[in-house]
């Protein structure tokens, strides 16, 4: 029992529960990218609704719309990866492992995090084969620039100085939502369980929808504050200000965590259950 | 209890909780909104931009009719989904499968009880969205019963045909929804069951993905198929008096693609579909 209580073998014990849906939702990308190729190479049509190309040929229907589909996939993904957390936070059995509460749960979020990572990492291998018929070499930095990743972006002068706020931008909106998500489950856990009435998923969901409603609020008035004060100052715009939303997240994700850590220490109880 | 009409009572007083969770949540989401667009006035706020967009935002009264038109989009949407799973909840419930009625039956009955539902929120939705237009024309010293205020030139006869057609094709986008998520829930349990490999969350999850990515992908190529047939056939009359409508040729599709799968489904229902007995 004891070898299992380190955080480094919770994590890897954690990982290999969510690496199975890894290989699943590549198989089901992978499966997707012969579809609509297959698709709009047979029927000669290459304007499928939500994928666009200027030219009709496969090379450019890659070129164009790789970013998109990866896209997509990743959002499913992350939601998964969303809800695995929450099952193994509400989950009996992992409570019983002998660990501090808090180092499981960090244990969760970063394996999440890794599970995104070489998802995305994945995407890209495939992203990279695609794209070369167009092109050639620089089909790696193509990869990456599409989503703003890399230093060097083919056919444009200069250099995306700040591409690593972007990396660091990718990972903390990850690690914001899981903390927000986690937070949701367990404040509405905690709230229904004080309430006088019965318990219900009903009265869960009124207090999700409610705490939502609030964050999605809040949240869309710090940013468009943010937006104008970047709008109405000089200085700000002689470089990418990518890192402000950085830093405001930064402190987001270590509110949000610092809650979750504490929720999961006092208050949150298991299910029994598991589903 | 057999009876289409006791069944039908029985599954709408089931999802009746849902529409009045939706609808109180978005009360609430209408009335935090506005009190918050008080307090925080200006250009930093987009919510309230966002409203003003809809109507204007000369009192509290456009407010408020903006915040429910936009809320009252979002509610409906994520109403759908709750209805889809409740639907698909009672498809795979034994309890439901015990009564003595044809599966076929019970699965018309359930979509037939979630429109109802759909309908009951959206009258309401309406309803009080009138009572807040009604209030507001005033405020801005309209009076909403003469006509012309509605800008309204047309004949009686068009305007009752033009809402007809509207509602029918809401009603069909609803229906097509909930036969197409049965269809894949019932799709996806017949196909799991016969494949080789042991029947799990994964192995449902890429067949259902692919089921709905080859679906999703088929039916918008049917889609562009035949609006472009119907602008051809519109080009070849095009020296008579032309009347397009695509909005009708939808509803059509609807309808077809709507009745096509329900008959699928209830033959899938009839002869594959076993319940569950973990109903969650």
């Amino acid at each position: 029992m004891n070898d299992l209580t380190s955080f480094g073998n919770l994590f890897k014990q954690i990982w290999v529960q969510k690496s199975r849906y890894i290989y699943l939702f590549f198989i089901i990308n992978l499966f997707t990218i012969v579809f609509i190729s297959l698709f709009a190479w047979g029927t000669g049509n290459y304007d499928l609704t939500f994928f666009y190309t200027s030219t009709h040929n496969l090379g450019n229907f890659w070129r164009y719309n790789i970013a998109t589909l990866t896209i997509y996939f990743d959002i499913a993904f992350f939601a998964v990866t969303c809800w695995q957390n929450e099952k193994i936070n509400m989950s009996q059995t992992w409570h019983l492992a002998a660990a501090d509460e808090g180092k499981t749960y960090l244990a969760n979020v970063f394996s999440s995090l890794l599970a995104c990572g070489v998802f995305f990492l994945l995407q890209q291998i495939v992203n990279i084969f695609l794209l070369i018929p167009t092109m050639g070499a620089n089909s790696i930095a193509e990869a990456f620039s599409q989503f703003g990743l890399s230093p060097y972006t083919p056919n444009v002068p200069g250099i995306n100085v700040s591409f690593e706020f972007y990396w660091l931008f990718i990972v903390l909106i990850i690690l914001f939502i899981y903390f927000f998500v986690s937070f949701t489950n367990f404040s509405s856990r905690i709230i229904s369980d004080e309430l006088p009435v019965k318990s219900t998923l009903w009265i869960r969901l009124l207090i999700i929808a409610i705490l939502v409603i609030v964050a999605v609020y809040v949240g869309s008035i710090v940013f468009s504050h943010l937006q104008n004060f970047v709008d109405t100052n000089r200085s700000l715009q002689t470089y990418d200000p990518i890192w402000l939303d950085d830093i405001l997240l930064l402190v987001m994700s270590l509110v949000f965590g610092l809650c979750d850590i504490l929720f999961v220490k006092k208050w949150v109880e298991p299910k029994i259950v598991n589903r | 209890m057999t009876s289409n009409k006791a069944l039908f009572k029985q599954m709408f007083l089931q999802k009746r909780h849902y529409a009045d969770l939706v609808l109180l949540i978005q009360t609430f989401a209408v009335a935090f909104m506005f009190l918050m667009g008080i307090i925080f006035k200006g250009n930093g706020n987009s919510v309230n931009n966002m409203a003003s967009g809809i109507f204007r935002n000369d009192n509290i009264w456009d407010l408020i009719l903006g915040l429910g038109t936009l809320t009252t989009f979002f509610a409906d949407v994520i109403f759908l989904g709750l209805m889809c799973w409740q639907n698909e909840k009672i498809n795979l419930s034994q309890t439901w499968q015990l009564i003595p009625a044809s599966g076929s039956k019970i699965w018309i009955i359930n979509i037939i009880s979630s429109i109802v539902e759909c309908a009951y929120i959206f009258v309401i939705q309406v309803v009080i969205g009138m009572i807040v237009v009604i209030i507001d024309s005033y405020s801005h010293n309209i009076n909403p019963f003469v006509g012309t205020s509605f800008g309204a030139n047309i004949s009686f006869g068009e305007t009752v045909w033009a809402f007809v057609e509207e509602l029918l094709a809401l009603v069909g986008l609803v229906l097509i929804i909930f036969a197409f998520v049965s269809l894949t829930n019932f799709l996806t349990r017949t196909i799991a069951d016969q494949l080789p490999m042991k029947n799990t969350t994964g192995v449902r999850l890429v067949v259902m993905a692919i089921l709905v990515i080859v679906g999703v992908i088929i039916a918008l190529r049917i889609n562009d198929q035949i609006l472009t047939m119907y602008t051809n056939h519109l080009f070849t009359r095009a020296n008579k008096a032309i009347d397009v409508d695509t909005l009708g040729i939808s509803t059509l599709e609807y309808w077809i693609g709507a009745i096509l799968l329900g008959i699928i489904n209830c033959l899938l229902i009839q002869k594959f579909v076993e319940p569950k007995i973990v109903n969650r």
